[in-house]
This record gives structure tokens, sequence and C-alpha cells, in this order.
């Protein structure tokens, strides 16, 4: 099935299913599952594609949340409006954090990236003054309006058909129009050889920067839907629990190809849920997944195909 | 110059290049030959000197920079676009490299020319080596360049390939109004193929002339060639 097929096809899928779900339980489990594709897109986006090892992935999400948030409560400004501008900021952050990426090499991209997203939450927490809320975090953001008409957190089905359009949009935008296209190519070509891909052309500092700010711009937008769902936002959002998921969703779905990381973004979300009782549990079972699946399928289930299933057959038998 | 902390890898080296002409330069290993063509292809920038295209500076550009200034080049470690197709690897080449819109025949040219027709759909990451070295020769020549340093373009090939390789720049020098420079340990092809050879040792320029001459210099049989070269 071609991937422009297998995509309208999932749309589809998932229009029809929301008029069936009925459940309220089911619906949160999907809506998750919309916005961390969007996630989990752009963070494909910058690894998947470019070869970028940036670990700051949930710095955008809670920064685009924050953003948003913030926007809302302390300028009054409208939610639609929040959630653009929230956006843009976080593009902006992506933008910066790009800058000093350019001149690392890969190991030091990974190490400078975390950092940033180890030192955000205790920015947050001192942030009280900015308005961050400090370790509450942020309460009561404004649910989002659309049309005069406000959607809570209770309204499922206005919130499951909001953030599945989301992800259509943003997965259609990545893989069927950026990865085809100009930017695409500079992409792979920076990824498969970074010194080739200059020696032909490529401005490798302006496709890198495009990257990060594309890649954040999905992201923060992610965020912003997030916190206006939930209401809450609290520096949990760079715990280690969601890192481990996004990783997760990751390293069990493949990068660097459609679906890979949406199918891991499923899965994830799904199997997170069914373990929602094993409390404290779910961290280490999550740890234990993340080690698995990269020792097991090192390079996701979407690549499993075409090399058969051999290798984790042998792994297993090994 | 080039100076790596206490190295000097390129120490005083000068040389001009004739349009259209192609230029061998050879040396033993750790000379600076590489490093001479990283410096002409952006990667490194000049401790001091300067580098002159068609009278404007270009030293210290960066490589994408250099690439849209008609400066082509090819690396020892030969590189491809291992997840795309031949095709693709080319077509990206004329893509990026800043040449006229009116080149769309060029790829086509490309790959027929470097004999690969019959690849252009398979992944380039899983051809051989030869392959690899077409793909990327016909790659930067797709950026339209005006002169092209190739680094040791024949290392690892076996005797018919380097001939055909030879056949090919040759053929291309002439049919693209191309100028070349080509980084090459296998003096007695690169001999044949170049129009004047220059040898280089520690980072100078040792000897620079017609390949008769150069392989008879007394200098450049010490430091390189040893006494079992005779032309
Ligand atoms: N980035 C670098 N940093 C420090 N020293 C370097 C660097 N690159 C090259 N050198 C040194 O500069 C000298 C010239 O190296 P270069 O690679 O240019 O030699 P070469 O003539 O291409 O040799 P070969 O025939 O083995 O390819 C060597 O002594 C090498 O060790
Ligand atoms: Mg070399």
């Amino acid at each position: 099935m071609s991937g422009q097929l297998q995509f309208w096809s999932g749309v589809a899928a998932f229009a029809v299913a929301g008029l069936l779900v009925g459940e309220s339980y089911l619906y949160h489990t999907l809506i998750l599952f919309f916005i961390w594709t969007i996630v989990v897109v752009g963070w494909d986006l910058l690894l998947g594609y470019v070869g970028i090892f940036s670990f700051a992935q949930l710095v955008f999400f809670a920064a685009g949340a924050y953003a948003t948030g913030m926007l809302s409560i302390n300028l009054d400004v409208p939610s639609v409006a929040a959630l653009v501008l929230g956006g843009v900021t976080v593009a902006l952050l992506g933008l910066l954090i790009g800058l000093p990426c350019l001149r690392l090499r890969g190991e030091y991209v990974a190490l400078f990236t975390f950092a940033v997203h180890l030192a955000l939450p205790s920015i947050l927490i001192q942030g009280r003054s900015v308005g961050t809320g400090g370790s509450t975090g942020l309460m009561g953001i404004p649910p989002m309006e659309v049309f005069g008409k406000t959607i809570h957190t209770i309204d499922k089905v206005p919130w499951y058909y909001l953030t599945l359009a989301a992800a259509a949009i943003t997965v259609y935008a990545v893989y069927f129009v950026i990865v085809p296209g100009r930017l695409g190519k500079a992409f792979v070509m920076l990824r498969d050889s970074e010194e080739f891909a200059k020696s032909l052309g490529v401005n490798d500092y302006k496709y890198k920067l495009i990257a990060f700010t594309l890649s954040a711009l999905m992201t923060g937008i992610a965020g912003g839907l997030y916190g206006q769902y939930l209401g809450v936002v609290t520096p949990k959002i760079l715990g280690n629990e969601l890192f481990l998921m996004a990783m997760l969703m990751l390293s069990i779905g493949g990068l660097g190809r459609f679906p890979g990381v949406i199918l891991g973004a499923f899965i994830i979300t799904v199997g997170n849920e069914i373990l929602r009782d094993a409390g404290q549990l779910r961290l280490l079972a999550l740890g234990v997944c993340v080690v698995l699946a990269i020792l097991l399928v090192p390079n996701g289930i979407i690549h499993l195909r075409e090399r058969g299933w051999g290798h984790a057959m042998r792994w297993w038998k090994a | 110059m080039k100076r790596f902390g206490a190295l000097l890898a390129l120490n005083d080296l000068s040389f001009q290049l004739r349009r259209s002409e192609i230029l061998g330069i050879a040396g033993p290993n750790g000379a600076g030959k590489s490093t001479l063509l990283n410096v002409c292809g952006g990667s490194l920038a000049p401790t001091s000197g300067e580098i002159i295209l068609e009278g404007e500076r270009v030293d210290g550009l960066s490589p994408y920079q250099m690439c849209h200034r008609g400066l082509g080049r090819t690396f020892q470690i030969p590189q491809v676009f291992a997840s795309m197709s031949v095709g693709e690897n080319i077509a990206v080449g004329r893509m990026f490299g800043g040449g006229e819109a009116d080149a769309t025949d060029i790829v086509r040219f490309l790959i027929d020319a470097c004999g690969l027709a019959g690849r252009r759909d398979e992944r380039a990451g899983k051809v051989s080596l030869m392959t690899r070295k077409m793909i990327m020769l016909a790659a930067v020549l797709a950026t339209r360049p005006k002169l092209v340093f190739l680094d040791e373009p024949l290392a690892g090939l076996n005797k018919d390939e380097i001939q055909v390789f030879m056949d090919l720049i040759s053929r291309l020098r002439d049919e693209m109004d191309l100028t070349f420079v080509v980084v090459e340990h296998k003096v007695r092809a690169l001999s044949l193929l170049s129009d004047r050879l220059m040898v280089i040792h520690f980072g100078r320029r040792i000897c620079l002339d017609t390949p008769e001459v150069v392989v008879k210099d007394s200098q450049v049989v010490d430091v390189y060639l040893g006494t079992e070269f005779d032309a």
C-alpha cells in the first residue's frame, strides 16, 4: 500500500472511529495519541531525516504548553491566538537551540540539548515571577475556543477531532510535502553524508536551522494543545516518564520512515494506559522496554518488514 | 599555508592552474594532498594564503559556497547518499549545485557518460566501489563546476576500471570544458592522464612540470618514486 493511501485510510479510520468510540476514557487515550504523534513526527524530522541528535524535543513540548498557557493566563490572549503565538515562540526557541548545535559534533549536540532538557524544570520552578507558576505550574489554562464555542476537557469528541486534524495536517506536511521536496532532499543528504552534501552546494547551517525551527514549531503547538486540553501544566512535563515514553515511541516505531514513529506513538500511548494501574512500576517497565526495543528491533518495527523478522529472531535465539 | 598546531601541512605551496588542463598531484602519504583539497574545497580555511578563481578570491568560503562558485571536489573515502537511488544522487547535485536552470539534460548525460544508466534505480548504499566513485563524480559534475578536484579517484580500482575512469576524465574534460586537479598515488597512470604533474612533500612543492620531466627529476625520485621507477 502506498504511503498516501496508508495515510488517508488511517485518517478516515480514526474519523469514523470517533463516531463509534463512545467511551470517554478511550477518547482520552486517542487524543493523547494524536498529540504525541505530532511530537514524535517533529522529532523524526530532526533525528530521523536530518540526523541531528537532538534531545530537546520535550523542551519544545513543555515550552509550547507553558508559552500558550502563560499567554492566555497572564496576558489574556484568546486561546487560538495563544496557541499560534506559543508555537511561534517555540519555533524561535528551536532556532536558538539550533544555533550552537551547528558548530557541535553529533555527540555534543546530544549532550547540549539534553542539558537544556535537564535545566528547564529548575528554570520553570524558579520562574514564578515571570508567571510560570513555580513548582505548581500553570493551573486553569483557559480551554480552547473555536467559532465562539468553548471546548472543555470533558468535551471529548470535539477534542478528538481537533487533535486528529492537527496530527493529520502535521503528518501530511512532514511526510508528503517536506520529505519528498527540496527541503527533505537536503535533510537526507546531510544525514547520509554531511561532507558530500556540503560539497554539492547544500547550505548546511541554513537547512539545519530550518529543521530545528520547523520541528520546534510543530512540537510547540502540540504542547500548547496538550496544556489547553488538560487545563494544567507543571514542570513534571519534563519528568522521566514522558521522556522515556517519547524515546520508546521512536525506538519501537523506527526513525526516518512513514509511519514508523506514528505506530510507535500508538503502541506506547495505548500500552501506557493499559499499565496505568501499575503505578511506580510503570516507569521501570518503560525503562526496560526502551532497552529491549533498542536491542531487539534496533531500527524499529517499521524496518522489520523489509529485513524480515530474521534479525529480531536471531537476537531472541542468541 | 595550512597549519595544524605545530604541523605545517601546507608550507608555502603555490601553483597556478591553466584552463582546461589536467593537473596531477602526487606525493608520499601525509604530504598534505588531501589537506590541499580540503582547503580548496572550503572544508578547511587556510592559515594564510589566497585562492583565486577567475580573478576572485575564494579562500575561506564554506564548502557550499565553493560549490556555487564552480569548484567541485570528490573525497578520498568515496561518499554517496546511501539511502537515495543512484539517479537521485546525481539529481540532487544539479538541484543544489547552483548551476544554470537550463541544465536539465545534464543529469541524463552524466548518468549515461558515467555508465550508470542500468543502475539508476538501485540504492546507492549497495553498489560496488567503482560505482560509488562514478556516482560521486557524476554528482559533482551535475553541479556544473568549472574546476574539479579529485582525491585518489583510482585507489582500489583494478586495471580495467582504472582505464575506464581515466578515459572518462579525459573525455569529460573535453566535452564539458572542465579543469581537473587529480591527486593520485598511481603515478604511472597519473602521468598518462595529466598535462602537468606536481609532486609535494611535507607540504612543499618539490616539482611542477610536464610528467616526462617530473618523473626524471632527481629530487622526486629521491623522496617519492625511489629508484624502481623508470619512465
Ligand atoms: N585535521 C587535522 N588535524 C591535524 N593534523 C592533520 C589533520 N588533517 C591532516 N593532518 C596531518 O596533515 C598531514 C597531511 O595530511 P593529508 O591527509 O593531507 O595527507 P595526504 O597527502 O592526503 O596523504 P595520503 O596519501 O595518505 O592520503 C599529515 O601529517 C596528517 O596527519
Ligand atoms: Mg589523502
